[in-house]
């Protein structure tokens, strides 16, 4: 065994990862995407591969080139929540606009700026649009995949005795 | 393979210990106190990799790594990722996430169907859509993002910096304003 398989298929995670998050800001910067999640997924994906690829290249073992592939993994796992926090927090944005306003904001202006049925409304539409609700008779219901997600969160939610959330 | 094993152990052994602490104490700083669970399984699984042998009594010889230093660093990697992107966003996903609450209000809604002006009221089991923004404000407040002075938000310095890191990243990748 090559004792330097193990180093090389990390390096080699390493650096296919770097460059996923490279072209992850090339693109969003210089096109607009649709599809954000599944182009950041697909480019973590494609990371894995060329890591397995320039592992077999390099001559590491198949086993060594799956750990450089976790190593791909474990920073998608990372990279994902930090994006969502980025791109969908709603603390994130309050503080930008709080900081951007003068004065600062009453909660009153942010209630204002926030119109609770409009949020509600938009995120909605979001769930309809990735198929977790469907509008039946002016009502939504959950659809298989939505029950998919709430079932083991209000089990998660019953385990830890957590408040409401949301 | 010894660090990844070791790894898996001390995420499920981690993930027991704060299920068994928030079961028997009220936490008022739940995420602080994953954390702090997170933080005390490290020097065991550092104890558990340096004091048992290089297969763990069971694994092949191919299995076994020549460098022993490089393995252990992984498995500690691979148990920071399970906690900071698996358990934590768990966890963040159960007690903050907003389409999630929706998802939860109408599974648990008599007849598992809502208006949206039903889950406006419902939201937060009963709590409305109002105390949502609230939580927010409040928990950019304890979090000393912002400060509230003669009934007006401001950002603190520390806030200001995160404003500027995630308004200057969210410009450079054309984020728009979230719904």
């Amino acid at each position: 065994m090559n004792p330097d398989a193990l180093g090389t298929a990390f390096g080699a995670g390493a650096a296919w990862t770097a460059a996923a998050v490279v072209v992850h800001f090339a693109i969003f910067h210089f096109a607009r995407v649709e599809h954000r999640a599944r182009t950041v997924t697909l480019l973590f994906a494609l990371a894995a591969v060329a890591t397995l690829w320039t592992c077999l290249l390099l001559d590491v073992d198949r086993w060594r080139a799956v750990y450089g592939m976790v190593v791909v993994a474990c920073s998608f796992l990372l990279y994902m929540p930090f994006y969502y926090t980025l791109a969908a927090s709603q603390s994130v944005q309050l503080v930008i606009e709080v900081r951007a306003a003068p004065h600062g904001l009453s909660r009153e202006q942010i209630r204002r700026r926030y119109p609770v049925q409009e949020t509600l409304a938009g995120r909605l539409e979001t769930l309809a649009w990735a198929g977790y609700i469907v509008g039946v008779d002016g009502r939504f219901v959950l659809t298989f995949k939505g029950r998919l997600v709430s079932l083991p969160f209000r089990a998660i939610k019953k385990l830890w005795r957590l408040g409401p959330g949301g | 393979m010894k660090g990844l094993l070791l790894a898996a152990a001390s995420s499920l052994l981690c993930v027991a210990a704060v299920t068994v602490v928030f079961r028997i104490v009220d936490v008022r700083r739940r995420a602080a106190a994953m954390l702090g669970i997170f933080l005390a399984t490290i020097p065991l699984y550092v104890a558990a990799y340096a004091l048992t042998p290089a297969d763990l009594w069971l694994l092949p010889e191919w299995l076994v790594e020549p460098r022993s230093f490089l393995c252990g660093a992984f498995g500690l990697f691979v148990h920071a990722t399970l906690f900071f992107g698996g358990w934590l966003q768990v966890y963040n996903l159960a007690e903050r996430g907003f389409s999630l609450r929706i998802l939860v209000d109408i599974d648990e809604s008599p007849g598992r169907a809502l208006s949206p002006e039903e889950e406006e009221a419902a939201y937060g089991g009963g709590l409305g859509m109002g105390w949502m923004l609230d939580k927010r404000i409040d928990g950019l407040l304890s979090t000393r993002l912002m400060v509230e002075r003669a009934g007006c938000l401001l950002a603190t310095p520390k806030g200001a910096r995160a404003a500027r890191l995630f308004g200057g990243l969210r410009a450079f990748l054309q984020i728009e304003t979230p719904q």
